[in-house]
C-alpha cells in the first residue's frame, strides 16, 4: 500500500518534470521559429558553353560565361558562314525550377540584318540537381549579295527559370 | 476470456474489445457517418440495454461526501481553467455554434461515454478479484477513444508526438485510471459526473481559455492525482485501513507533492514574477555556462529604465533570447538604450537594445539544470 501511494507521487512529479523540460525546449524553438528562414538554395546557373560546329575557315574565339551571363564573339566571313554553340545550365540549388520567360533579340535593323541568329527549344523543367542544353546558331545570311555596312550584330539572350 | 467468470461481463469484455478495434479503424480511415451516426446508436441501444436490463449488475455505492468532492473538485478546476485564459488568452468554442450543433455534439459524444462507462462499471463489479480486467479495460477504453487518425500521419514529427502524448494521451490515460479506480470503488455514478460535467461545459459554453498543451497535459495530471487523493484518504478514512497518524503522514506527503507540482507548472508558464531559462551557448562563460538555468526576474517599467550598469540582463532579439551583460547605457528622447556584451565575446553586441526588448533581469543559475532541455533539443533537431 505504502509502494504503491509513493509511485502514484514519483510517476506524477516524473511526468510533470519531463513535460516541463519539454515545455522549456518548445518555449525557445518556438520562439525561433518566429523567424522565417528560406533553407531552399536557389542556384540556377549556366555553366559551360563551347562551339558544336562551326563553317571552314571561321575562327570562333571560345565564349566566356559566368554564372548568369555568356558573352561569345565571332567573324563570318562569307554568305553561309554559320556557328554553332551548345549552352549547359544547371540547377545546382535543391528547388526545382522551370521556365517562365526565353526571349532573344538583337537590334535588328537594315544594316546588320546580314546575320541572324536561332535557338533550340530549352527545357521547360529544370529539377534541383538536373541540367539542360540549348544550341544557338549565329549565321551569315546566304542570300546577302553585298557586305553590310554595319557588320556586327549584338544579341541578347534572357532564360527566367522561376521557383516550380 | 477465461479470467472473467460472469457471461454477461463475458459478452460485454468482448463487445469492449472489438469495439476498440473498430473504433481504431474508423477513426485511422475518418468516415464521419461512423462518428457521428452509427457510433452513438449503437452505444444508445447498450445504454438502455444496460439501464433496463442489467442496471442490478452495476456498482454504485456513494454517500453525500463522493458527490461533494466530485463537483466541488471539477468546478474548481472548470475555474482553474477559465482563469488560465486570463493568462493565455481566449478562443471562441467552435463547438457551440448554434443549438442544433450543441445537441448534436452531446449526442455524439456523450452517449458513447455513458455506454462506455456502464460497460467498464460490470465488467469491473463482476470481476471484482481480478486484477488483471481493470488493466485491460482501460487499455480497451483508451484505445476506444485515441484518434488516431491525428497521430499517425504525423508519425515522423517528433515534436508533434511529444506535444500530442503530452496534451492528448496523457490526460485520456489519466482520467481512464480514475475512473477505472472510481469505477471499482465507488461508483460509476462519480466517473460520469466527472466526464459529462467537463464535456457538457465544452460543448456549450461560448468561450474557452486558449490553453497550451503543457498546461493541458499538467493540468490534467494535477486534477487526476487531486481526486484520487480525497477519494483514497476518504476510504481509508471509513474503511480504518490506516492508523490516524499514518492518515496524516500521507495526507501531508500528497499535499506537499501537490503544492510542489503546482508551483513547478506555474513557475514554468511565467505566473510568478520569476521564470527559468536555459543556456544556450557558452557567450557568458565563466558566468554562465552551456546547461546552466537561470532564474530570472520580471520587470517593471520603472525597473526597466533604471538598470544599473553590470547587470546581466535576458533580452529578445530577432525573436531569440540572449543573456547579455549590460556595459553602457544613454537616454535619447525619453527612451533609454542599453549596449550588452557576453562576457565571453570580444567586442560589445552589435545593437543597442531597448527597454522593450527586455525580458528580465538575472537573479542566480542553476548549473548543469538545463542539460535536459539541451538533450531534448537535439532530440527534436536530429
Amino acid at each position: 500500500m505504502k509502494k504503491k501511494k509513493y509511485f502514484i507521487i514519483i510517476i506524477l512529479l516524473l511526468a510533470i518534470s519531463i513535460m516541463s523540460v519539454g515545455y522549456a525546449t518548445f518555449t525557445t524553438n518556438l520562439e525561433i521559429k518566429g523567424t522565417a528562414t528560406i533553407i531552399g538554395k536557389w542556384d540556377v546557373r549556366i555553366t559551360n558553353i563551347e562551339i558544336v560546329s562551326s563553317s571552314p575557315g571561321i575562327e570562333a574565339e571560345t565564349p566566356t560565361f559566368s554564372n548568369t551571363n555568356i558573352e561569345f564573339y565571332t567573324e563570318l566571313i562569307k554568305p553561309g558562314d554559320e556557328v554553332k554553340y551548345q549552352i549547359t545550365i544547371s540547377n545546382q540549388g535543391n528547388i526545382n525550377a522551370q521556365l517562365d520567360d526565353i526571349l532573344f533579340m538583337s537590334d535588328e535593323t537594315d544594316e546588320n540584318s546580314a546575320i541572324s541568329f536561332e535557338t533550340s527549344e530549352v527545357s521547360q523543367n529544370l529539377n534541383a540537381g538536373e541540367e539542360t542544353t540549348f544550341f544557338i546558331t549565329i549565321k551569315y545570311k546566304e542570300n546577302i549579295t553585298k557586305v553590310p555596312d554595319v557588320q556586327t550584330k549584338k544579341i541578347t539572350g534572357i532564360i527566367v527559370y522561376v521557383q516550380c | 476470456m477465461s479470467y472473467i467468470s460472469n457471461i454477461k461481463a463475458k459478452f460485454l469484455f468482448f463487445y469492449l474489445l472489438i469495439y476498440s478495434i473498430i473504433s481504431i479503424f474508423f477513426r485511422f480511415i475518418n468516415i464521419n457517418f461512423y462518428l457521428v451516426i452509427i457510433n452513438p446508436l449503437l452505444c444508445l441501444i447498450i445504454d438502455i440495454y444496460i439501464l433496463l436490463y442489467q442496471k442490478q449488475k452495476l456498482y454504485s455505492k456513494t454517500n453525500y461526501k463522493d458527490y461533494f468532492i466530485t463537483i466541488t473538485t471539477t468546478i474548481i478546476f472548470i475555474i482553474i481553467n477559465f482563469l488560465l485564459g486570463f493568462k493565455l488568452g481566449f478562443v471562441i468554442n467552435p463547438l457551440c455554434h448554434n443549438y442544433i450543433i450543441a445537441f448534436k455534439n452531446i449526442f455524439i459524444h456523450i452517449i458513447p461515454i455513458i455506454s462506455l462507462e456502464l460497460i467498464r462499471n460490470i465488467i469491473l463489479n463482476q470481476n471484482r478479484h481480478n486484477k488483471l480486467v481493470p488493466i485491460l479495460v482501460t487499455i480497451f477504453i483508451i484505445l476506444i477513444e485515441i484518434n488516431t487518425n491525428q497521430l499517425l500521419p504525423t508519425y515522423n514529427n517528433k515534436e508533434f508526438i511529444f506535444q500530442y502524448l503530452c496534451s492528448t494521451i496523457i490526460p485520456i490515460v489519466s482520467s481512464n485510471i480514475l475512473y477505472t479506480y472510481i469505477s471499482l470503488n465507488i461508483s460509476y455514478k462519480i466517473s460520469l459526473i466527472l466526464i459529462l460535467v467537463n464535456i457538457i461545459s465544452v460543448i456549450l459554453l461560448p468561450i474557452f481559455p486558449n490553453i497550451n498543451w503543457f498546461t493541458k497535459g499538467t493540468l490534467s495530471l494535477l486534477k487526476f492525482f487531486v481526486i484520487y487523493f480525497l477519494f483514497k484518504n476518504k476510504l481509508a478514512k471509513e474503511s480504518l485501513t490506516l492508523p490516524p497518524n499514518k492518515n496524516s503522514f500521507v495526507l501531508i506527503s500528497y499535499a506537499l507533492t501537490l503544492i510542489f507540482a503546482t508551483s513547478l507548472v506555474c513557475f514554468m508558464l511565467g505566473i510568478f514574477k520569476y521564470k527559468p531559462i536555459t543556456i544556450l551557448s557558452n557567450s557568458m562563460t565563466p558566468v554562465l555556462n552551456r546547461g546552466d538555468i537561470v532564474i530570472y526576474k520580471k520587470l517593471n517599467i520603472d525597473e526597466l529604465n533604471n538598470l544599473p550598469l553590470n547587470s546581466i540582463i535576458i533580452f529578445s532579439y530577432n525573436d531569440k533570447y540572449i543573456i547579455h551583460r549590460i556595459i553602457s547605457k544613454r537616454e535619447e528622447d525619453h527612451m533609454v538604450y542599453y549596449t550588452t556584451k557576453g562576457d565571453n565575446n570580444e567586442t560589445a553586441d552589435y545593437n543597442e537594445i531597448s527597454a522593450s526588448q527586455i525580458q528580465g533581469l538575472y537573479i542566480f543559475h542553476i548549473k548543469y539544470l538545463g542539460y535536459p532541455s539541451i538533450w531534448l533539443n537535439n532530440f527534436f533537431n536530429t
